[in-house]
């Protein structure tokens, strides 16, 4: 359960998994953008077979990723269906006494449905094969010139490390409360959502309460181990940008240079 | 003659939260002197809100006195570059094992004093390995502190200390949140670091811990009230009763023993040593 939550990481070995978080998170980002410059089939078969690749490459099950696709399926039916509704355009494909479906209103949902897989894909290829760790470190590098403009990569950065160390924690005492809340007779599983959201207030109150208590410890042991902000610090983890991780962004040139050629 | 000179110096010391609102009888540190020397193994006890965490977070400057002065080494915590000294010199473990690990795994978690300090990379590996294995927590650097025990998220706090060589460890009621197991791995720790020359100042609710020690230090009433060598205090052990301290049964029977004209030897460690005195006690009579 505690891992569902953290990203979704999967700790394996793989040639995506040993990239700089840097360059997957920029690879990954301009994929994105990528996929709405895709307007036909060659286009969009060309970024399904990179994500195909991308997802043979992370050596991770092809399950795993399907499994994924199950979080946005209600959203790919629900743009289906409306677009086969609503869209009338080009030539009838079906004429039925209740719903004409027009051929552009076909072509529209499969564009959308493959435009979501595509997303999908793309993004869980970041999650399974970055650690939080990782995508942290990545983030608050990338967002470091930032600085200049006052943003607080540093604290930013922090801020995301201490709620990932925090997240076990938290769930495991509400794991506990819950259970003696039970053991005091409430009910959480009977009567209706607003009978049960009722129920999880004791829950939430004890838990706000020693998460305050949490931060406000959490702050003395930091401050009693020197820390005082991101200025003069020194890190353990280190970036690397290695060979592989050139070779990824070339290939990104090349896939975004064929698209722009193969799109009309 | 050669002056030795004192690792931590408090001279009239007062504290308190909100000084400005309370009458200074009721400040929470009032008229502390204290010295401690390099190397000592020194205990802290007291009765619920006397002052004793107040005590131990002015001794590294998270908290500054309203009066008087804190010397560590050669640095004061009344100004901010003795402070960044002295929060390298004067490590401190807290209470909560959940509440005082910063980072999500064990080895950046060691890591994180370090950072903090500035130390380059290629320094704080060795010294990050040199703690966790002091600690005995080599090969769970890349554990999650969340699937650690109570005793090793304890220990691997002290790791975070020990990584940033400190002189002074103050423990805040380290021990008191452990189950017995992790209890007695801290103690043994603390003992192990006192005999490598390390100073530590332990404050604890656990007469029998403050019998581990060399010298023990009542704070009650906001106020230091008792200052003695822990061998001192078998013979008065009503001294601790008098602050409202728990004294240990060795101890207490041994007490009444001796007003009975029973002598045994001293000292006492725990019950067993009790049991095989008395039993030797009874053979020689
Ligand atoms: N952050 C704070 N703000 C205001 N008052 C405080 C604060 N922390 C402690 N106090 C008060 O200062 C006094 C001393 O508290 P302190 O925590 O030092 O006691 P303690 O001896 O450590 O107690 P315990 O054995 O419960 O840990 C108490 O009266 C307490 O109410
Ligand atoms: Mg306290």
């Amino acid at each position: 359960m505690n891992s569902v939550m953290i990203g979704q990481y999967i700790p394996i070995d793989s040639w995506l998994h040993r990239l700089d978080p840097r360059s997957k998170c920029i690879f990954v980002f301009c994929m994105l953008i990528l996929i709405f410059f895709a307007n036909n089939v060659e286009t969009y078969t060309l970024l399904l077979l990179v994500g195909l690749m991308g997802v043979a490459l992370s050596r991770i099950s092809v399950l795993l990723f399907l499994r994924s696709m199950k979080l946005i399926i209600w959203m790919i039916l629900f743009t289906t269906l409306f677009h086969l509704i609503f869209t009338q355009s080009g030539s009838i494909v079906l004429q039925t006494p209740i719903l004409t479906i027009y051929e552009e209103g076909v072509r529209q949902a499969a564009i959308i449905s493959v435009r979501f897989i595509l997303l999908m894909i793309f993004a869980s290829l970041l999650m399974f094969t970055t650690s939080p760790i990782d995508l942290t470190d990545g983030l608050e590098s990338l967002l470091s010139p930032l600085r200049r403009w006052r943003f607080p990569a540093h604290e930013f950065a922090m801020m995301m490390s201490i709620a990932l160390r925090f997240i076990p924690t938290l769930w495991a005492e509400t794991d506990k409360i819950i259970k003696a809340q039970k053991a005091r007779g409430a009910d959480f599983e009977s009567g209706n959502v607003y009978r049960r959201v009722k129920a999880y207030i004791p829950v939430l109150i004890p838990l706000m309460i020693s998460s305050f208590r949490r931060a406000e410890d959490l702050a003395t042991a930091m401050e009693a181990r020197g820390y005082a902000g991101g200025v003069g610090r020194t890190k353990l983890r280190v970036l690397s940008i290695r060979r592989a991780d050139i070779l990824l962004l070339v290939c990104f040139a090349i896939v975004a240079t064929a698209l722009f050629w193969m799109r009309k | 003659m050669k002056h030795i000179k004192s690792l931590i110096e408090l001279s009239g010391v007062w504290f308190d939260y909100h000084p400005d609102r309370q009458m200074k009888e009721q400040w929470a540190l009032q008229d502390i002197n204290l010295t401690i020397q390099s190397g000592e193994y020194v205990v802290v006890m007291g009765p619920n809100g006397s002052g004793k965490s107040t005590f131990a977070r002015l001794l590294n400057g998270l908290l500054i006195p309203t009066e008087g002065e804190v010397r560590v080494g050669d640095f004061s915590t009344s100004n901010g570059l003795g402070r960044f000294h002295i929060r390298r010199k004067v490590g401190m473990v807290f209470q909560n094992p959940d509440n005082q690990i910063v980072a999500t795994t064990v080895r950046d978690d060691v890591a994180f004093g370090l950072e903090n300090l500035g130390i380059p990379r290629e320094e704080m590996i060795p010294r990050i390995e040199r703690a966790l294995e002091v600690v005995g927590l080599v090969g769970f650097e890349n554990r999650e502190p969340a699937h650690l025990s109570g005793g090793q998220k304890q220990r691997l706090a002290i790791a975070g200390v020990l990584a940033m060589n400190p002189e002074i460890i103050v423990f805040d009621e380290s021990t008191s949140m452990l189950d017995p197991q992790g209890r007695e791995e801290v103690r043994e720790l603390m003992k192990e670091l006192h005999q490598q020359g390390q100073t530590v100042i332990h404050i604890t609710h656990s007469a029998q811990e403050a019998f581990l020690a060399e010298r023990v230090i009542v704070i009650a009433h906001h106020r230091l009230q008792l200052d003695y060598p822990s061998r001192d205090l078998y013979n008065q052990s009503n001294l601790l009763e008098q602050w409202g301290l728990e004294v240990p049964l060795p101890i207490r029977v041994r007490a009444l023993l001796k007003n009975q004209g029973v002598e045994l030897n001293e000292p006492i460690g725990n019950s067993d040593e009790m049991v095989a005195q008395i039993w030797r006690y009874l053979s020689k009579t």
